[in-house]
């Protein structure tokens, strides 16, 4: 039953996170454009370029979209509602998406097209960056639960949620969050205006839409994430978990979707700077007033 | 014709491919040829119409063609079609000519309601025809290729059948050529990456070739088989006219016998190496050395092992001795020949990290303990490098050295903070050389910290170490590529000559400019790139992600309205108009001046003004058009939208209109100028040097910020003008009769100044030479491109805003 509830509550997500997308790109909410774009998809030809490393072209797509599922298996929706509480859900959320490189470089390598391994090139110089400041801010959420398990990261922000108790550690997280999702402005991998599509480019008909497929799966966990790690999960007043929690993720997705399109692209080499000469000391920062903070003020 | 998707009747599935059908019908992807910058100047709102651009054939459905189009361009779009998923369709409007394209699936005149009727067409079309159990095939003329055969070994035997070589009997193996003129192969996403290399590949056609023992040099064969003393398979061996004795030549030029594994060793008699004991085998002593051998080579390419420089072979292949791939040697006069050659006489080796220390033995660095590495002598390639890099700059990025500034300031690239370089011919030597004789304490990390006493670096704390006091003695030590070090006697031993080393082996492979070794790709940025004016082809020379070089043309150029003879000046003006999609107005402002000043006609006051309205109104909508297209290249799509719409509906507001959307406008101007980093981005790109040929808007700024600003400022200015004109009057020509004479005119385009000179006989236009501001511009897309990271590079190209239609094809 439990299975039943999450796969139903994962495909109304995607889909929701999809009709976002369109509506930060195009302006226009359609809440039938993603269906309208899927079905037109599977009719598509699927064109297998010439050249292409057959199991690198093929793998990527499902193994994006295979590593972004498994990272939500660790997202509790509501107290019990959970894929499997893992004693270390936090790590495991990190060790899942590590693969979305790995799917990114294959994707880009399989086809031998320029614009697809420049795209994947991009992404493994974006991971340089980004990588760390996922890592540091979970660090400080759990010293805050002393847990791993994102079930008892949600309860211990009974009290105070963690938005307001390390907003340093959420802005850091949203900020990778965004870069490991690849959503604007750190779209580089998969940029129609400097790439031509990138990663994505060579992709037709039913392998495009399992790559698409994959980034809103992806898009949907760093979302959902967010939503465990900072703002208390299903924790909220009046109405069901369930509803706290499906708020609170769309919400962040469609700030994270809206607010990255208000940015140019910003280029990998940017990224970096960022991340190691402001970001990670922040992070470290943000771990050491955590530190005190806990052992200071028990909330 | 309309691209079908083959598909059996099928009962089962026939309510599900209605459905996809359906669903198709409502998601059209639309690839526009030329671009959709054409569109928006032909006014054409293709969202509106319910189509959505595409970022690549890929991705598309529909091919948009907005005529009239060139055969050049038609043939790009086949190759893009050809690459389009079924089920795929063509939309033409206003376009007569389409082949090599398969009929338009809907045509239209050029309008949007022509557009808008024809989009409902191929609606209806999607709907019910996507799948079909009969679909015809189309192959892009442009794309079609054919298989030869080839031996694997010798790459002179090519075939148009299999068989086998008629040398070795190996084989033949297939290979794909282009059928014909398919060089540009100009679209998009399919371009395979080309490696420079394979270009080199092609030539050195080797003469015959010999097999030789990989453990007895002497026992060679002109055909496969094994060696008769130890049994081993014979391995080809590339010589030009000889045996692989040629080979072993230079290293021992008056001597007879050498050691396989020592090279140093030579005597004049059979016998054993006294080092390893191996059985020394005949070199040739006749004039020939290796050196001769590797320069005949070095013309086209030559390979030689990475462990045993001796081998060389003039096309790619594997060491007879130790089984490794040869690598590529400098083709160049140094390199090659004279490397092989320095290994017994004049060879220097230096070390890796310290460029002052060399020897004319193997050995380890004094200072580091590294193992030194040989280095070609005098005229040879490494030397020459870092000269030729650092000769003219006075400061120089510690990890880009291509970057170089007159003044101090920060790298572009790194924001590390330059360092000062020599600045006279010398090299590396002889700027260690400079401080030393100065100098006693230097910063490891800052070279320009220079103090006569110990104590710690201003910059970054770091001790100063003590640097060479003694000029000459700083000279001696540096790197002159060693060849008066006669006198050094500190000679380690041990050292194989030839051992793994990087510098050999990625010498004379494509040399990127922070000196790592990448292959090196060519990739097509247009004719239908997202975010790069429709019609401009741009092929990049790729290095991992840094632009190497930049070939700029266009698929639709300059076509002079002459070309069949003098004409009457309305039809001069008419078509000069047509020739510029982006900019017609202006065009025909200058023509109508240039013959009114040879006719010595002169237009009202009045109109004169409306004039200049009419052309800042173009100016207007064309820099729309164009912050649309930085919208689109760096992802601002509400950038992009509100500039497209300005873009279609001033193009021909008339004032009134105009000024009724001036507030708005100016609204998005302050909302682009506001966009959160979008100046300090475009600030690191594009940054045209004082001399270069630029003739668009005047900027203080010569940054790709500094254009966005300008053409900012442009919009509000024109604003301002329409605002003090009475009405906007198109350009016209009053009747100009017999005249004959000579006109010039000037007028400020959206892009810059152009230029026209027009020669009237009798009242027809007989000669005219027209100057645009574009076929300026592109000449700086190279400095502007070469050695950027790619995202910038098409940032810092998009910025010229060249017009495809005014550059010379």
């Amino acid at each position: 039953m439990t299975g039943i509830i999450l796969f139903l509550a994962l495909a109304i997500g995607v889909y929701a996170v999809a009709v976002l997308e369109e509506w930060a790109t195009t302006n226009r909410l359609r809440p039938a454009g993603p269906a309208l774009a899927a079905l037109s998809l599977l009719g598509r030809e699927n064109i297998l370029p010439r050249k292409s490393d057959r199991l690198f072209f093929e793998v990527g797509p499902v193994l994006l979209l295979v590593g972004a599922l498994l990272s939500l298996a660790v997202i509790p929706l509501a107290p019990g509602l959970i894929a499997t509480d893992l004693a270390t859900g936090a790590l495991f959320f990190n060790a899942a998406l590590a693969y979305v490189l790995v799917a990114l470089i294959m994707a880009g390598w399989g086809p031998d097209g320029a614009y697809g391994m420049i795209g994947g090139w991009r992404f493994l110089g974006q991971l340089i960056g980004y990588a760390m400041l996922v890592v540091m801010p979970i660090t400080a959420v759990t010293m805050r639960a002393e847990s791993l398990s994102t079930v008892d990261i949600v309860i211990s922000q009974a009290r105070l949620w963690n938005v307001v108790y390390q907003p340093l550690g959420l802005v850091l997280f949203a900020f990778a969050g965004m870069a490991m999702a690849f959503v604007p402005p750190f779209d580089l991998p998969v940029a129609a205006g400097d790439l031509a599509g990138g990663v994505e480019a060579e992709y037709t008909g039913a392998r495009r839409l399992v790559f698409r497929l994959g980034r809103m799966v992806l898009i949907l966990s760093v979302a959902s994430a967010m939503t465990v790690f900072y703002f208390g999960g299903w924790l909220g007043p009046w109405l069901p978990g369930w509803a706290w929690s499906a708020i609170k993720t769309l919400g962040i997705a469609a700030m994270m979707l809206a607010g990255g399109r208000m940015l140019p692209r910003i280029r990998e080499a940017t990224l970096l700077t960022w991340c190691w000469k402001l970001g990670i000391p922040l992070a470290l920062a943000n771990i050491f007033l955590v530190g005190i903070l806990v052992l200071v003020v028990p909330l | 014709m309309f691209g079908a998707r083959e598909a059996s009747d099928s009962i089962v599935l026939a309510p599900l491919r209605r459905l996809i059908g359906r669903a198709m019908a409502r998601d059209l992807r639309v690839l526009v040829v030329p671009g959709p910058d054409v569109a928006l100047a032909h006014g054409l709102d293709l969202v509106a119409a319910g189509l959505r651009p595409a970022a690549n054939p890929r991705e598309a459905n529909v091919l948009l063609l907005i005529g009239p189009l060139g055969t050049q361009l038609r043939d790009a779009a086949s190759i893009a079609y050809a690459q389009m998923p079924r089920p795929r369709a063509i939309l033409a409007l206003g376009v007569s000519e389409v082949g090599p394209l398969p009929a338009p699936d809907a045509n239209a005149g050029l309008s949007q309601d022509g557009l808008r009727t024809a989009v409902s067409d191929l609606r209806g079309l999607f709907a019910n025809g996507t799948f079909a159990p009969m679909t015809e095939e189309f192959q892009a003329p442009a794309l079609q290729s054919r298989i030869e055969y080839t031996c694997p070994m010798h790459p002179e035997v090519v075939s148009d059948e299999p068989g086998s070589c008629p040398k070795c009997g190996m084989f033949l193996v297939p290979r794909e050529t282009d059928a014909g003129s398919a060089h540009d192969h100009a679209a998009m996403a399919s371009a395979m990456p080309v490696t420079s290399e394979s270009h080199h590949h092609a030539h050195g056609q080797p003469a015959p070739a010999a097999y030789v023992c990989p453990m007895h040099p002497e026992v060679t064969s002109d055909e496969p088989g094994s060696c008769p003393k130890c049994g081993m398979t014979l391995v080809p061996a590339a010589s030009d006219g000889g045996d692989a004795g040629h080979h072993a030549h230079g290293q021992t030029a008056p001597a007879a016998y050498t050691c396989p594994m020592h090279p140093e060793v030579i005597s004049d008699e059979p016998g054993s190496c006294p080092k390893c004991g191996m059985t020394l085998v005949p070199a040739a002593s006749d004039e020939g050395d290796a050196g001769h051998h590797a320069h005949g080579q070095a013309a086209s390419a030559a390979y030689a092992c990475p462990m045993h420089p001796e081998v060389t072979s003039d096309e790619p292949g594997s060491c007879p001795k130790c089984g490794m791939t040869l690598v590529p040697v400098a083709p160049d006069e140094g390199g090659a020949g004279h490397h092989a050659h320095g290994q017994t006489a004049p060879a220097a080796y230096v070390c890796p990290m310290h460029p002052e220390v060399t020897s004319d033995e193997p050995g380890s660095c004094p200072k580091c303990g590294m193992t030194l590495v040989p280095v070609a002598p005098d005229e040879g390639g490494a030397g020459h490098h870092a000269h030729g890099q650092t000769a003219p700059a006075a400061y120089v990025c510690p990890m880009h050295p291509e970057v170089t500034r007159d003044e101090p300031g920060s790298c572009p690239k790194c924001g590390m903070t330059l360092v000062s370089a020599a600045s006279d011919e010398g090299d590396a030597g002889h700027h260690a050389h400079g401080q030393a004789a100065s100098a006693a304490y230097v910063c490891p990390m800052h070279p320009e910290v220079t103090s006569d006493e110990p104590g710690s670096c201003p910059k970054c704390g770091m001790t100063l170490v003590p640097a060479e006091l003694d000029g000459d003695g700083g000279h001696d030590q540096s790197a002159h590529g060693g060849h008066d070090q006669h006198d050094s006697d500190v000679l380690p031993e041990g050292i194989e000559p030839g051992f793994m080393s990087m510098v050999e082996m990625t010498e004379g492979t494509p040399r990127s400019s922070d000196g790592l070794q990448m292959e090196w790709i060519k990739a097509p940025f247009g004719p239908f790139f997202p975010g790069l004016p429709g019609g401009l082809t741009l092929v990049l020379t790729l290095d991992g992600d840094t632009v190497v070089a930049a070939e700029t043309g266009t698929l639709v150029g300059l076509a002079d309205p002459l070309r069949h003879g003098p004409l009457a000046p309305d039809d001069y003006v008419a078509q000069i108009g047509a020739g510029m999609p982006l900019a017609p107005v202006s065009y025909q402002l200058l023509a109508c001046r240039a013959i009114e000043a040879a006719a010595g006609t002169a237009p009202g006051e009045e109109s004169e003004h409306g004039r200049d309205a009419a052309l800042a109104r173009e100016r207007i909508a064309s820099n729309l058009v164009w912050l649309t297209q930085l919208g689109r290249q760096l992802g601002l799509p509400r950038i992009q939208r509100a500039a497209s719409a300005f873009a279609l509906t001033i193009r021909h507001a008339d004032r009134p209109g105009i000024l009724q959307q001036a507030p708005d406008l100016r609204r998005l101007i302050d909302r682009t100028r506001a966009t959160p980093f979008l100046i300090r981005r475009l600030a690191q790109v594009g940054e045209l040097s004082a001399d270069a040929d630029w003739v668009g808007p005047a900027t203080a700024d010569p940054t790709a910020a500094g254009r966005l600003v300008a053409r900012l400022g442009e919009i509000t200015d024109s604003l301002g003008e329409i605002e003090a004109a009475t009405a906007i009057v198109l350009p016209a020509l009053a009747p100009i009769g017999d005249a004959s004479g000579h006109g010039h005119a000037s007028v400020g385009t959206p892009r810059g100044i152009a230029i026209l000179d027009v020669t009237l006989d009798a009242g027809k236009v007989a000669q005219a030479t027209l100057d645009t501001p574009s076929s300026h511009h592109v000449g700086l897309v190279g400095p502007l491109t070469e050695q950027r990271e790619l995202a910038d590079a098409l940032v810092a190209l998009a910025s010229l805003d060249l017009d495809p239609w005014e550059i010379d094809a």
